[in-house]
Order: structure tokens, then C-alpha cells, then sequence
């Protein structure tokens, strides 16, 4: 560890890894070419990755060291974000790149992959840490844990680590069965299961927001917050994940996993310390402490949604029916939005509303802080009826596609006579710290190679999550949706409109 | 009579200038400009005005750390002439509504002038903000201090009594404005990639066996980079090496540093620049070229101002001088 390095200078060095193995199941697919691949190069770029750092791949596509290199090359140079890609660095970076073709079913490619990874070891000086990457279908988690651990593989001189990517299982049960799995070869404090949420600097940033100032802390509570409102809004549709999309659903896919995190990050209590596990007890305890609907209380506070048809921008848009792979009558949410209470003492009656949908009008997440309003409307005879434009004190976190921090507030209008009109104070991260922000993978791949688990979800977190979201697939599984219930390019059905009047509110148009 | 500058007007020119960039900025639904400020970053030149590098690399340092400039140019000759105007720097990020400016102020001095700027930087420092005084060239070290600032950033590169300028840096820091040197700065790299080597265990378990450090530079003299290495190497290491510091032929232009070596029973750690923008690194047995590109200004001072408050290993290190 640095700490135990008398060359370390934390004032100074950008923190980097231990010498170690990334091994990548599912090395050839989407996730590896469009994210890994391009995230370990920048880290390299970066030089943020240590010298003999090492890269094995597998899949099942037979190639060799050259030709995985290759195609690596290929993908990180067509999907490196924000980054020049430099072929003098890639060809230092692929130094590092192995490849070890195999059927994750087959027994054998484990001895293999063991003999692979101890040649490279040696070569690379490595000291024997790898961390395996299941970076495959889901499906194929269970197999490729049991086969590491037969092959005695989840054990080294060194550290052995695992990230799992979500779906953390299909719902409660199973992933309760998943987690025993993995557990049965990895311990759970070498377990890191990845939401790459938690990996976007904003989310970060509401830890430095809240606990790193003085001014806020005081006000996030039920005394002063009125509500919150969690959005992430995609204009896209299913793209080609239709298949996989209409099991999941959009609370499946969205809530259960990410946003009930961010929840968890903009309401957990103070840590006692910026330790992970110290972070992720109080997530946990958030976690826990949301109320879980009884069956009667779902309709009230949760409603589905699934686009049809419309026609945006002078182009057909197909509804999620005729999506290709999708069943003409399929029954999927690709919208949901929930109405979440905390029961502790800080929250108490303050209404959380979290939505997500497929095919809303803007590509947008962010998180919306509705204050009181002040006690006494002072202005009341020369502001006339502004609305909920004199709605005051509004604390938006923006998280995509520009990540920053707003304050609206209340500002007396130049002139004479007192009308007042909101303003905005705003903080981008792009512009206000011009340097490029590393990307969720960088950032969460460098945290797991340093074994720094605090931006990971922990299985009290996946188990507390599910128990939230699991009475309302309950529900909705035994409901039949008159689906679709908006158009695609519309905020959402006008049940989500109306969960919102119910206690005196209204959806953000982000 | 000297001309002379008021802080109070160049303030108010400053007002004046914001309010007429937000009205450029457009019509009623405009986003507006964004005011930003982290710093006074004080730059203290012998440049032209003409000299456009300052300003490109000023412009750039914005980006990182939004600060009101003052950028102050001494002329060659003497006098206690001053002059000043008030600019802004804008940028409107890609993708972005919204314009950010930042704030020049530049102000031309007679070289008798010095002691007359410290009341008017005061009153144009940012309020309730740090305040970083950069000499450009390192030749502004033989100057009458100015006596302005939480920090003082100096470029020791190149200069002649290299044991000379370290004592003036340890006076310096020995107060309480904060001292730093961009040769040190450059240095970080180096650091950082020998730390890196030293995070392997078996490696740091043979830190105790190193006897011999040599630290080698190009040139005649030995440059205070060479010297701050080797001082480090010794506040890590202890007195035990034997240290050493030779001239060997320059690998780049811009180096100074050019080699590090530390050997002992069972450890062999050799780290060699080969290029403007590499270097290799061999660690008993295995090569590694290192990405290694010689920073520049712009890199130096962003990591240099990014650094707010007393930096204990380079205190160490210049103690050690």
C-alpha cells in the first residue's frame, strides 16, 4: 500500500495501483471494448497504471496475443472519450495485453488461464494480485465463479478480487442465490460489484457537497427540504437490447440498482470517516431505512409506463412493441416512477420521487432539492401569481450530460417596485475546472485496483435495494398494464403526474 | 512626477468590464457570464507585452484555476513609472450556454518601482482568496523581494550559483510565506515513477539493501534539480548510500536531470530518460519504457497551484541543502 512506501508523497502523486493482472471474462463484447479497454489505456495514458501492469483477456473467439491487441486497438481508438489516442502510448500499454481463447463452461481453460496468468506474472512482475472481471452475459456468472474457485484461482500469494456488473440478479432470491455464489470462492470484502453511477464525479461530488461544507448539512433535512426529485431521463430507445430489456423493465434496470444508490449518497447520514467502510455502512443504513410498500400502498406510489409510438422531429419513432426482439405484447415497464419514504428522524414525511424512462424528451439525471418555502410570502402583493417560478431555493445536481451543481434562489428584479425573479447560481464541473474528468470506469477500475471498495455496492446494500423494488414487481407482475400508456418524446404517463398532485407537487421538466 | 495606478478605479474598470460582457452576451433567455475566481495569481515578468506565450499560457492555467491575473512587467529600464489596465479572459466551454471570464489585470513598472506595488496589489487582491506571487524568469530572483503574497513560486532552472539561490529559498520558506520552485516541481515525475517502482513488496522489502544512490545531469554545473533529487533520495533513504552526482551527456533538450540509479544486495533499479517524451526504467531484469514527457510551464504551474498550504517534503528537502 502507499502508506507503506517511504518514496510515496500523497501531496503530490496521483494515486496509482499495485503491480497486478486484470483478467476480463467476456473480453471480446460491448462492455470490454467500449469501456474497460478504453478506461485501462487512459489510466496507462495517465500513467496512473504501474509499471509490468498486465491485461488477459478472454472469450470464446479464437486469437491470438496480436490479434486480441488489434482488436483492442480498434475499439479503444473508436470509443476513448475526451482523449487524444496516442499510438506510441498503445504500444507501450500492449506490452501488457494477453489473450487465452475459452468456453468459461469448459473446465479446461482454467488450468490455462492459471498457467497464463502465473507466465505473465513472472514476466510483468506482477507479485501474483489479479483481479478478475466478469465482464460476460450474467448468466454465465455462477459458472465462472465455481470454475475460479475449483481451479483454486479466487486464492494467491497476492490479492484476488472479482467485480460482478449489474444485474445483481432478477430479483431478491436471486440475488441472494448469486451473492452466496460468488461468496462460496471470493470473500465479500474481496467482492467488488460495480455501479457506475457511483463512479460519475457529480456523485462524488454530493459527498464533498454535503459534508466537506458547513452551510448545507444544517438545511438536508425534513425541517427544510420539502422534497427531492431523482430523474434519469434517456431519449433512446432500447437500441438493440430489446431481448434483454423487456425482462428487465426500467425498475429493474434503473431503480433498484442506480438510482436507489444516488438516493442513498444525497440521504445517507454523515460518516464517521472517508473510509469505505465507514461510506458504506451509512449507504446501507439509508438503504434499510426506506420504507418497504405493502401491497395496498403500490398504486399510490408507483407507476409504470411503457412508450408507444410517435412521430419526433419529423421522424417515426417505433413504440417499444415494435422494438426488434421485443414480444408484441410484452408487459415491460420502460418507465417507472416511485415515491419513496425515508423512515428516520432527518427524513420523516419527506417524499422522495424517483423516475426513469425510456424515450423522454431529453438524455437527463439529475437530482432536484425542493427547499420550503420562507415561512411568510412577503412579497406576496407585488409578485402577483408567478407560480411555481417563486418557488425558492431549488438544489439541482446535475449529473448527465453536463455534470455541475445549481442553486436557484429568489432575486429582486432591477428596477423600481419589489418583484422578485429566480436566479440561478450555477457550478459546471467542465467549466469551472477545465481539466477532463475521468470517466465512471477510470475512475471505479483505479478504486478497485487500489482496493478501495467505497464507490462498490456491498450485498446489504443489493438485499435492501431489492426489498424496496421486490413488492412492486410483486404488484405489477399480477397487474395487467394498459399498455403503452405515453407517447414516446413525452414525459411519462399522466399517472406519474398525478402521484405528484397527491401531495401538492409537480415533475421538474428537468 | 511617476505615473501611478489606484486600485479602487482599476476595480471599478473591472465592475464595468463584467457588466458589458453579461450585456454581450445576448438576449434575455442568455445564461450569462460566469464570474470565476479561486486565486490572485500574481506573475512578476521581464516579457513584452508583445510576448504572447504569457498570455497563452495564462489563459490556459484559467481553465484549472480560475483566478484574478496580475500580471505585473518590469521594464528594463529604471524608474518608478506604473501603469495599468483591466482586461477579462473569456471562454465558452464546448457544448456549453454559458461564458466564463476570468480577470487580467496587467500593470507596467519601472524597475525602481518594485517597492511601490505591495499596497497596490493588496488592494487588488481577490478578497478572502489566496494570493500567489510567480517570478517568471529565474533572473527576477536578484530583484529587491516583493514583498506580496501567501506564496512565492520560483524557477531556478538554469541559474548560475545554483547553492546560492537554495539559500535565499530556505530563508524564504523558513517564514511564513510558503516557498516553491518549479525545478522541484519538475521533479514529481521522477518521484513518482520511483515510488511506483518501490510499491512492489519485494522491491520496498529491499529498500534497507540500497547502498549506492548516483544521480546524474547534464551540463557542467550541478543544476539544483540534480540537487534536489539526490537531497530526497537521502530524506527517503537515510545517510547509509553512498550518494553520488556525475555529468553525463543530455538525452533532450530540456532535461536536466538525465539518470537515476540505486543498487544494493539484491536490487537493481535504474530509471533513464531516453526522449523528450519517455524513459526507461529497468528493474533487475525487466525493461519498461516509461510515457515521460518533460513538463512544461503550464503543467508546472497548474500542479504548482494546485498546492495551497506548506508542502512538508519539499521543506525537508531544502532543509537538507
Amino acid at each position: 500500500m502507499n502508506e507503506d512506501n517511504p518514496f510515496y508523497d500523497p501531496l503530490r502523486f496521483e494515486r496509482r495501483v499495485p503491480p497486478c493482472i486484470v483478467a476480463i471474462f467476456g473480453a471480446n463484447g460491448d462492455l470490454a471494448r467500449r469501456k474497460l479497454l478504453p478506461a485501462l489505456y487512459r489510466l496507462a495514458f495517465e500513467r496512473r497504471l504501474p509499471p509490468g501492469f498486465a491485461v488477459i483477456g478472454n472469450s470464446r473467439s479464437r486469437m491470438s496475443d496480436d490479434d486480441f491487441r488489434s482488436t483492442m486497438r480498434d475499439a479503444v481508438k473508436e470509443f476513448l472519450e475526451d482523449s487524444p489516442f496516442d499510438e506510441s502510448r498503445w504500444d507501450d500499454f500492449a506490452q501488457g495485453i494477453f489473450y487465452v481463447a475459452g468456453d468459461v463452461h469448459e473446465p479446461e481453460l482454467y488450468p490455462e488461464l492459471k498457467s497464463r496468468l502465473a507466465d505473465v506474472g513472472r514476466q510483468r512482475q506482477t507479485g501474483d494480485n489479479v483481479l478478475f472481471y466478469l465482464s460476460t452475459a450474467p448468466s454465465l456468472y455462477e459458472a465462472v465463479v465455481d470454475r475460479l474457485g475449483e481451479a483454486s484461482l479466487s486464492r494467491g500469494e497476492g490479492w484476488r478480487r472479482i467485480v460482478v456488473e449489474k444485474p445483481f440478479g432478477h430479483d431478491a432470491h436471486s440475488a441472494r442465490s448469486l451473492s452466496r455464489g460468488i461468496q462460496h470462492a471470493f470473500p465479500e470484502d474481496e467482492i467488488y460489484r460495480i455501479d457506475h453511477y457511483l463512479g460519475k464525479e457529480t456523485v462524488q461530488n454530493i459527498l464533498a457537497f454535503r459534508f466537506g461544507n458547513g452551510i448545507f448539512e444544517p438545511l438536508w433535512n425534513r425541517r427544510y427540504v420539502n422534497h427531492v426529485q431523482i430523474t434519469a431521463a434517456e431519449t433512446i430507445g432500447v437500441e438493440g437490447r430489446g431481448a434483454y430489456y423487456q425482462e428487465a423493465g426500467a425498475i429493474r434496470d434503473m431503480i433498484q440498482n442506480h438510482l436507489l444508490q444516488v438516493m442513498a449518497t444525497v440521504a445517507m447520514e454523515p460518516p464517521s470517516a472517508f473510509e469505505p467502510i465507514e461510506v458504506r455502512d451509512e449507504r446501507a443504513k439509508l438503504l434499510r431505512a426506506i420504507h418497504v410498500m405493502t401491497p395496498a400502498e403500490v398504486d399510490a406510489n408507483a407507476v409504470a409506463g411503457q412508450y408507444g409510438p410517435a412521430r419526433i422531429g419529423g421522424e417515426d419513432v417505433p413504440g417499444f412493441r415494435q422494438e426488434p426482439g421485443v414480444a408484441p405484447d410484452a408487459p415491460t415497464d420502460t418507465y417507472a416512477a416511485v415515491t419513496l419514504l425515508v423512515e428516520n428522524w432527518r427524513w420523516a414525511g419527506v417524499p422522495f420521487y424517483l423516475r426513469t424512462g425510456k424515450r423522454m424528451p431529453k438524455r437527463v439525471t439529475d437530482i432536484a432539492i425542493q427547499f420550503n418555502a420562507a415561512p411568510h410570502r412577503l412579497f406576496a402583493s407585488t409578485d402577483g401569481d408567478a407560480g411555481p417560478w417563486l418557488r425558492p431555493n431549488l438544489l439541482i445536481v446535475r449529473i448527465q450530460p453536463e455534470e455541475g451543481i445549481s442553486l436557484r434562489f429568489l432575486s429582486k428584479q432591477p428596477g423600481s417596485g419589489m418583484k422578485l425573479r429566480p436566479v440561478s447560481m450555477d457550478f459546471n464541473y467542465g467549466a469551472s475546472f477545465g481539466a477532463r474528468s475521468p470517466t465512471a470506469y477510470e475512475t471505479l477500475l483505479l478504486d478497485v485496483l487500489a482496493g478501495d471498495s467505497t464507490l462498490y455496492t456491498r450485498q446489504d446494500m443489493v438485499d435492501a435495494s431489492w426489498a424496496v423494488v421486490q413488492p412492486i414487481l410483486d404488484v405489477w407482475a399480477s397487474r395487467k398494464f394498459d399498455f403503452p400508456n405515453y407517447p414516446a418524446g413525452s414525459w411519462g404517463p399522466k399517472a406519474a403526474d398525478d402521484m405528484l398532485a397527491r401531495n401538492g407537487h409537480s415533475w421538474r421538466t428537468s | 512626477m511617476p505615473s501611478k495606478i489606484e486600485p479602487d478605479r482599476l476595480l471599478r474598470e473591472l465592475n464595468q468590464l463584467w457588466a458589458s460582457l453579461g450585456l454581450q452576451d445576448g438576449d434575455a433567455s442568455s445564461h450569462g457570464v460566469l464570474r470565476a475566481c479561486s486565486m490572485t495569481l500574481i506573475v512578476v515578468t521581464e516579457s513584452p507585452s508583445a510576448d504572447p506565450s504569457l498570455a497563452e499560457l495564462l489563459a490556459a492555467l484559467m481553465r484549472d484555476h480560475p483566478s484574478r491575473a496580475v500580471v505585473i512587467r518590469l521594464g528594463a529600464a529604471a524608474g518608478r513609472d506604473l501603469a495599468a489596465t483591466v482586461n477579462a479572459q473569456c471562454w465558452k466551454p464546448f457544448g456549453s450556454r454559458q461564458q466564463i471570464c476570468s480577470e487580467l489585470i496587467e500593470i507596467t513598472a519601472g524597475r525602481d518601482a518594485i517597492p511601490d506595488l505591495p499596497p497596490v496589489l493588496r488592494g487588488l487582491a481577490a478578497p478572502d482568496l489566496p494570493v500567489i506571487v510567480w517570478l517568471h524568469q529565474p533572473a527576477l530572483l536578484d530583484l529587491p523581494p516583493l514583498d506580496s503574497g501567501d506564496k512565492l513560486i520560483v524557477n531556478t532552472a538554469g541559474v548560475a550559483d545554483a547553492r546560492a539561490v537554495l539559500a535565499r529559498l530556505r530563508r524564504l520558506a523558513a517564514g511564513s510565506r510558503l516557498a516553491a520552485d518549479l525545478s522541484w516541481t519538475r521533479l514529481t515525475r521522477w518521484r513518482e515513477t520511483l515510488a511506483h517502482v518501490f510499491a512492489h513488496p519485494v522491491r520496498q522489502s529491499r529498500i534497507a539493501a540500497i547502498d549506492q544512490v548516483t544521480v546524474s545531469y547534464a551540463g557542467q554545473a550541478v543544476p539544483v534539480r540534480a540537487l534536489y533529487l539526490s537531497a530526497w533520495l537521502q530524506s527517503v533513504l537515510g545517510d547509509k548510500p553512498n550518494y553520488r552526482l556525475e555529468s553525463v551527456p543530455a538525452a533532450c533538450a530540456r532535461s536536466e536531470v538525465e539518470r537515476v540509479e540505486l543498487s544494493g544486495a539484491g536490487i537493481h533499479v535504474v530509471m533513464e530518460l531516453r526522449d523528450e517524451a519517455s524513459a526507461e526504467l529497468r528493474l533487475d531484469g525487466l525493461t519498461i519504457r516509461e510515457p515521460f514527457a518533460v513538463p512544461g510551464e503550464y503543467e508546472l504551474l497548474r500542479e504548482e497551484l494546485s498546492v495551497l498550504g506548506r508542502d512538508p517534503v519539499y521543506d525537508t528537502v531544502l532543509a537538507k541543502l
